[in-house]
């Protein structure tokens, strides 16, 4: 160091003077744990990070499993609904072939499958809003198979040319429904005559007629799109059949079929059957509105009476009294 | 590659922490004696400074895989045994030894062993000028006699000493200036004397 307050008499007089030493057994003693330390654990402190990729990986799977878990399944998975409304709108429909007869033969065979591919049963999830989904998909199937057993038995009921043809509702008046139909397929196929005229006044079709049955446009929608049975390609074919020339009670029976299609698609709520008892009623049509009178109460049971209004149980009193005398 | 004798402190401690053995027995009979007689000079009592020296060593052996050449070799070892010096101290009730005031011991007089007439003609020169010089040094006041110490035996500069000490470059200038020139008088005392004793 040739900084200051160096001497060169100093350094000398302490290098002569300063040369004390360890003790050898203190050297040895030393050295010998220095030889032991690197001898122990040999290049370890290179190792000593080896669980850094593995403590990375599992992170990175934890993360991916919990990203899974807490992702809605509809953002992982298309929907049934969305694979159902894609291929309704992309997949052409098939052309409907010439039924030979509305008998029994035609609908009360199991449906053929649905254009592009038919819903299977929802498998159940977790999720409340995968869970609507698959009950959507549910009833939607089960309406279907409602519909096909509705119209199987309008079909038994009806004439049998009744409902060969499609049919498009236009201006003509509703016509009168089956002479002695069962109580059940009446009770279904009866329910429809209001919506029937009032679709019939406006001139769309049937589909479009359903729908104030149906308060969920939306939903009427999504429920025709995911029909996996008849329905669409029925409804496919009333609108070609218009073109066609068909009797009336034809057109009829097919209205009715798909009345009862809409009626047990949408359960009708008690204000609605009593607003449809009450129009019935007031167009004059006796006969059904008593039906629906039969109908709402076998539904409602004990019920029935403190549901429906004082007009319509006296216009029930007055109804039934005849009928029984 | 085994370390040489050739190679810096650095690359020697490198070498013992990746495993090198023949390393370390380089770098401790590098620094061995400079450590030793650091502590030595410290504490003055050699059972107490071989203590101290096995424990700086053994502190170096188990913090190999944490040395980083970002300084000195020295600096750290020499580190190494002045935090144990402290503790040392601390511990037998002594801290102020290191941490004392350069001016608080500025007036000291170094009681040091007269030098005229204590039989001058009993000893060698050289031999008599060791001891003297050891016990001047021992004499002086903590920070002074540390700061020489480490200029002595470690061979540090100003600014390693400043960084080891914890103090300024200035502080340290001025603890020198004062330890070699109360070292230089007593060893131009024991001159008189010595030719005043050949007289």
């Amino acid at each position: 160091m040739s900084e200051i307050e160096r001497d060169a008499r100093v350094d000398a007089a302490w290098k002569a003077a300063s040369r004390d030493e360890p003790p050898a057994a203190l050297d040895a003693a030393i050295r010998a744990a220095a030889r032991q330390a690197v001898s122990s654990k040999p290049r370890r402190a290179r190792d000593k990070h080896w669980w850094y990729p593995f403590a990375a990986a599992a992170t990175v799977a934890v993360i991916a499993v919990g990203l899974l878990q807490v992702t809605p399944p509809e953002q992982v998975a298309p929907t049934l609904d969305a694979i159902q409304a894609m291929k309704q709108e992309t997949v052409p429909v098939p052309a409907v072939p010439p039924r030979p007869a509305m008998g029994s033969t035609s609908l009360a065979t199991p449906a053929p499958p649905a254009p592009s591919g038919a819903p299977a049963e929802p498998a159940p999830l977790k999720k409340d809003r995968r869970a609507s989904d698959g009950g959507r998909a549910a009833g939607l199937v089960q309406n279907a198979q409602r519909e096909r057993a509705a119209a199987d038995t309008v079909a038994q009921s009806g004439p049998s040319t009744a409902a060969n043809k499609p049919a498009q509702v236009q201006d003509s008046p509703p016509a009168p429904v089956p002479a002695s139909p069962p109580p059940v397929a009446a009770r279904r196929a009866d329910a429809f005559p209001g919506a029937q005229q009032a679709a019939a006044q406006s001139g769309v079709t049937h589909r479009d007629a359903a729908t104030p049955a149906n308060p969920s446009g939306a939903l009427a929608a999504s429920e025709s799109a995911a029909t996996p049975s008849s329905a669409v390609p029925e409804s496919r074919s009333e609108l070609s059949g218009a073109r066609t020339e068909e009797s009336r009670p034809q057109r009829q029976a097919m209205l009715t079929a798909n009345a009862a299609k809409v009626k047990t698609a949408t359960p009708r709520s008690a204000e609605e059957w009593i607003k449809l008892i009450r129009a019935l009623r007031n167009e004059g049509r006796i006969d059904e509105a008593s039906k629906e009178l039969v109908a709402f109460r076998s539904a409602y049971g004990e019920r029935a009476d403190s549901l429906l209004p004082q007009d319509l149980r006296e216009f029930e009193a007055r109804t039934t009294v005849p009928a029984a005398k | 590659m085994p370390a040489s004798a050739a190679s810096s402190d650095e690359d020697l401690m490198l070498a013992y922490a990746a495993g090198d053995a023949a390393a370390f027995d380089t770098l401790y009979a590098r620094h061995k004696g400079g450590v030793y007689r650091y502590l030595l000079r410290q504490c003055r009592q050699q059972g107490v400074a071989d203590e101290l020296f096995q424990d700086v060593w053994m502190n170096l052996i188990r913090a190999r895989e944490s040395y980083a050449p970002t300084a000195k070799f020295t600096t750290w070892l020499y580190r190494l045994a002045h935090n144990r010096m402290i503790d040392h101290f601390r511990a037998s009730g002594h801290l102020t030894l290191v941490s004392a005031d350069d001016e608080a011991h500025e007036e000291a007089v170094i009681s040091l062993p007269a030098a005229r007439g204590t039989q001058p003609e009993q000893r060698s020169e050289n031999r008599e000028l060791g001891e003297r010089l050891r016990t001047a040094v021992g004499a002086l006041p903590p920070a002074q006699r540390e700061a020489f110490l480490l200029q002595q035996e470690a061979e540090m500069t100003l600014a390693e000493i400043a960084t080891l000490t914890g103090v300024g470059v200035e502080t340290v200038k001025s603890r020198l200036r004062y330890a070699v020139a109360k070292l230089r008088a007593e060893l131009a005392d024991l001159d008189e004397g010595l030719r005043e004793g050949m007289r």
